[in-house]
């Protein structure tokens, strides 16, 4: 018995229905943890000789949300890859479940950093180059979503929309390495370069707090709505059937 | 620290819920909505089972 047994749609569901309350949990957890650290723990302050004021603070949702959205971009374009390939059912749907999460991700990345942007460069939004590259991850999710429902037929909706999602993938490069300036001195760049090793330890604690409690939270996200899928996909299968009947 | 102070942000109140409000709402929002769905989804699918006859495979 390998762990491959749970590449089947049947043994997945209840496996993940386990797991989604200790996701849930640990995110809750860590999240509650990061937060108390992120407000009360920290200095008031960000930086050395033009220090950010306590709007400094949205760090704390920006990074852990900007870094979701990049790496559950990744999650999906690699279940799409990996359905493709193996063309199981699963694989697929595993991505399917992860881009709305992603997009809400990406979505409050923006969103929080358009309110950071203001106070600390005076702008709500410029088509800086690490900000218009996330804009596009976000079109690349509503995309890849809008695609896959636009396409009646489930396996051949499986097949365009994991392509357009391997393709996006150029796109995350492109964020990660889209920094203005590289260095602050030189220019006045709305990213810069940052190095977390250089960060006030109890900021840099409460982010990854932050980060892991996010990153649980997708768990969690992502397999309620990959069961959701499992059974409206498998509708026709005795398993279904028989767990209806039992829930009926 | 008073409540006060706490919720002004030294005066970047504004800033600073608007990103946390955003983050509650969004998360905790897909949560409620991912456990409707999935109520739905199931509640929909007895009932095309009862409209069929029992044991059958049409």
């Amino acid at each position: 018995m390998s762990i491959f047994r749970y590449a089947a749609p049947a043994s997945f569901y209840p496996l993940a229905g386990r797991l989604i309350p200790w996701f849930a949990a640990i995110a809750a957890a860590s999240i509650l943890i990061g937060l108390y650290w992120g407000f009360f723990q920290t200095p008031d302050q960000l930086g050395g000789t033009n220090p950010q004021k306590e709007y400094y603070r949205i760090i704390f949702v920006h990074v852990p949300a900007a870094w979701m959205s990049m790496w559950l971009y990744l999650v999906l374009a690699a279940w799409s890859a990996v359905g493709l390939v193996f063309n199981t059912r699963l694989s697929f749907m595993m991505a399917r479940a992860a881009a709305p999460t992603g997009a809400i991700f990406t979505f409050l990345a923006l969103w929080t950093g358009a309110f950071w942007g203001r106070p600390s460069w005076g702008t709500y939004w410029d088509w800086d180059p690490r900000l218009t590259s996330e804009l596009i991850l976000f079109f690349l999710y509503i995309g890849y979503i809008a695609l896959h429902s636009a396409i009646d037929d489930a396996r051949r909706a499986d097949r365009a929309s994991a392509l357009l999602a391997i393709v996006g993938l150029v796109m995350l490069p492109v964020i990660f390495w889209s920094i203005n300036c590289p260095d602050p001195n030189q220019c006045a760049a709305l990213h810069q370069r940052s190095d977390l090793s250089q960060m006030e330890s109890n900021i840099f604690r409460a982010m990854m707090l932050m980060t892991f409690g996010f990153w649980m939270y997708s768990f969690a996200a992502v397999f309620m709505r990959v069961r959701g899928i499992i059974l409206s996909r498998e509708a026709e299968s005795a398993w279904v059937r028989a767990l209806v009947e039992a829930k009926a | 620290m008073s409540v006060m102070e706490f919720l002004s942000q030294g005066g970047y109140a504004y800033f600073v819920w608007a990103s946390y409000g955003a983050a509650l709402v969004l998360l905790v929002g897909e949560m409620v909505q991912l456990r409707r769905t999935h109520r739905t989804i199931l509640t929909r699918l007895g009932r095309l089972l009862r409209m069929r006859p029992r044991g059958g495979d049409s």
